[in-house]
């Protein structure tokens, strides 16, 4: 049997906001979205760590990591960064979040209560142009992760498929929920980087961002497209 | 049509340190069944790392055990991994020589060029190149085979002239394959006149297409081995049950077990976008496949009667050859195995012994020699 995750699912209870401040209802379509995708492979020891039970790891572990800019939004302007577990569900190839981060207050407040992440609130660099792309995420106590991509290669986008997206969610009854984002962007440009870097700026060994170091990166892509951060719903 | 078993040598977890022990002579002990019942041929794959899946990372040496210990079976290399950072061109031709010798010219030589990112991403790969650099060495191969001075200057490999020996017994060679997934490939195939290893465990109504495909190009294909290999090889799994219910129980739950052993295997069309794999979010693809659990047409599982009226979808699709795991993950008893290859061979064979008195042998295709004699 492949290793399944060994995570509890308290891990990922989270202390819900007191004040809710609204947001637009989902679904919204995010027009105009750069984004950069990474695959890179990690330790199966940090990966099984934080997966829960109901997954199993993949050989070798990897993870995704996703962040997004999103100029023109019904929440406004927004940031986000994921990294998720690559890893298995019946079967079924799947992405489970470890930890996301967004720039916008709106954005929190939905991802909280709609889909279980973003999760946590933070500071995202974002550049890119037609040659090269780079992304900085923070968070209060400084840089976490960084990824650069040198060298951009255009392909045709229909050389891309992402899949879904699982996270647990805080209930309003302080359990956890699982639940699955599905497939949320439609490609309009894509290019891939053969020569891709994560580097982490600042040590910050204890948060998942670099518990679940990068030991060799797999590939990397930037698309520009529509996106639709949309309610989570259950897998399968 | 022909039948034959394959391994993988998957060896499912918790492991103890006779796991993969267990694997190996268990496999050696049922082909040597085998040979005596009468199937025809014995593949076994190359892999890396991909552990439960598949422990067979040295199928020549695996191979060469089965050859000392058969007689008659063909021992197929299915298949030596064909890019130059895995496997030298030179030591694929020199290693696939010397089990032709060991076997007395009875080495069937795959080619193939892997498709998971565990594989190609330790060696250093580039995934986008696989497929040009499989069509360079199997047109170097059979060359080194043939030719007293070899010299390559190739894109993905360079040999200054050396006499690669041993030189194989089959004359001109041994037949040569290529593992087919995909339609390109199979009209890959056809186009090179090499034989059709269907990989992809699908039903006859997977295959017709593709083997369509493939018998009509190849009628004028630029072949690039002595001879053309005009042969389709199907895979699937073998459970000849004592009734259906066993049957199922048993050899149903083997397949199951290949889906989720397979399904954590991280294949390169997810996570490596590259023209060379297809791209998939792979939950569509597995979810098709797992239909495995229906015991579909065409799957030799189950009573005898049942396995004759399943192998007749594969010869109406024009499949001659039909390989099957007969045990994967190791969860049936040895003793089952072997009874299973017994009521097969007692019963269902005969039901295509004139089937197989009249296919092809190897090198008996459009323009092969015929097939060597046994040395002594």
């Amino acid at each position: 049997m492949p290793d399944e995750g060994r995570a509890r699912h308290q891990d990922y209870l989270i202390e819900l906001p007191k004040d809710r401040r609204g947001y637009p209802p989902l679904p919204w379509v995010c027009a105009k979205v750069r984004l950069i995708n990474v695959y890179f492979e990690v330790l199966k020891g940090p990966l099984l760590d934080r997966l829960p039970p109901e997954f199993c790891r993949t050989s070798p572990a990897y993870c995704r990591l996703i962040i997004a800019e999103h100029p023109e939004t019904p929440a406004g302007a927004f940031r986000d960064a994921t990294i998720a577990l690559g890893c298995r569900m019946n079967m079924m190839p799947a992405a489970f979040v470890a930890a996301s981060i967004t720039d916008n207050d709106k954005v929190l407040e939905a991802g909280i209560f709609e889909r279980g992440f973003p999760n946590a609130f933070g500071r995202i660099e974002f550049d890119a142009d037609g040659s090269g792309a780079r992304a900085l995420v923070s968070d209060a106590q400084g840089p976490l992760i960084e990824v650069v991509l040198p060298t951009l290669q255009t392909i045709e986008p229909s050389r891309l498929a992402y899949d879904h997206v699982d996270a647990l969610k805080t209930t309003m009854e302080g359990k956890t929920e699982l639940l699955a984002t599905k497939p949320d962007l439609k490609i309009e440009h894509a290019a891939i980087c053969k020569n891709a870097r994560v580097e982490y700026p600042a040590e910050r060994p204890d948060t998942p961002w670099q518990a679940l170091r990068c030991r060799n990166v797999v590939s990397a892509q930037f698309v520009r497209g529509t996106r639709t951060f949309d309610a989570a719903r259950p897998p399968g | 049509m022909k039948f034959g078993i394959f391994y993988e040598h998957s060896v499912q977890k918790p492991w103890s340190r006779e796991s993969e022990l267990r694997a190996y002579h268990q496999a050696l002990e049922q082909i040597e069944l085998a040979d005596e019942l009468g199937f025809d041929q014995v593949w076994e794959v190359e892999h890396h790392f991909l552990e439960e899946y598949s422990h067979s990372s040295a199928p020549e040496v695996f191979l060469a055990a089965a050859a000392a210990r058969t007689k008659r079976i063909r021992i197929g290399q299915g298949i030596a991994v064909s890019l130059p950072q895995m496997n030298h061109p030179a030591r694929i031709a020199e290693r696939a020589a010397a089990l032709d010798l060991i076997s007395n010219g009875r080495l069937e030589f795959g080619t193939g060029r892997s498709a998971t990112w565990t594989e190609v991403g330790a060696f250093g790969i580039d995934p986008d190149n696989t497929k040009e650099m499989w069509d360079e060495v199997i047109r170097a191969i059979p060359r080194m085979w043939t030719e007293d001075e070899f010299e390559w200057n190739g894109k993905y490999f360079k040999m200054p002239p050396r006499n690669v020996v041993p030189k194989p017994i089959q004359d001109p060679h041994p037949p040569m394959w290529v593992a087919v997934s995909s339609p390109e490939t199979a009209v890959q195939a056809a186009e090179r006149g090499i034989g059709m290893l269907g990989v992809t465990l699908g039903t006859p109504a997977d295959y017709k297409r593709l083997v369509s495909d493939y018998r009509r190009i190849i009628k004028h294909c630029d072949p690039v081995g002595k001879f053309v290999n005009n042969q389709v090889n199907a895979a699937s799994w073998l459970y000849c049950g004592e009734d259906e219910n066993e049957a199922r129980a048993v050899g149903g739950a083997a397949a199951f077990n290949f889906f989720r052993t397979a399904a954590h295997l991280v294949g390169l069309g997810g996570i490596y976008p590259s023209h060379a794999y297809t791209a998939q979010a792979n939950a569509t693809a597995l979810l098709s496949q797992a239909e495995i659990f229906s015991l579909r047409e065409g799957f030799p599982v189950g009573t005898p009667e049942q396995i004759v009226q399943n192998l007749r979808y594969w010869e109406e699709v024009g499949v001659e050859r039909v390989v099957c795991m007969i045990n994967f993950d190791q969860q049936i008893p040895q003793k089952k195995v072997l009874a299973s290859l017994e009521r097969f061979a007692k019963y269902v064979m005969p039901e295509f012994a004139e089937d197989r008195s009249a296919a092809s042998t190897p090198g008996s295709s459009k323009s092969g020699p015929e097939a060597p004699p046994m040395p002594a």
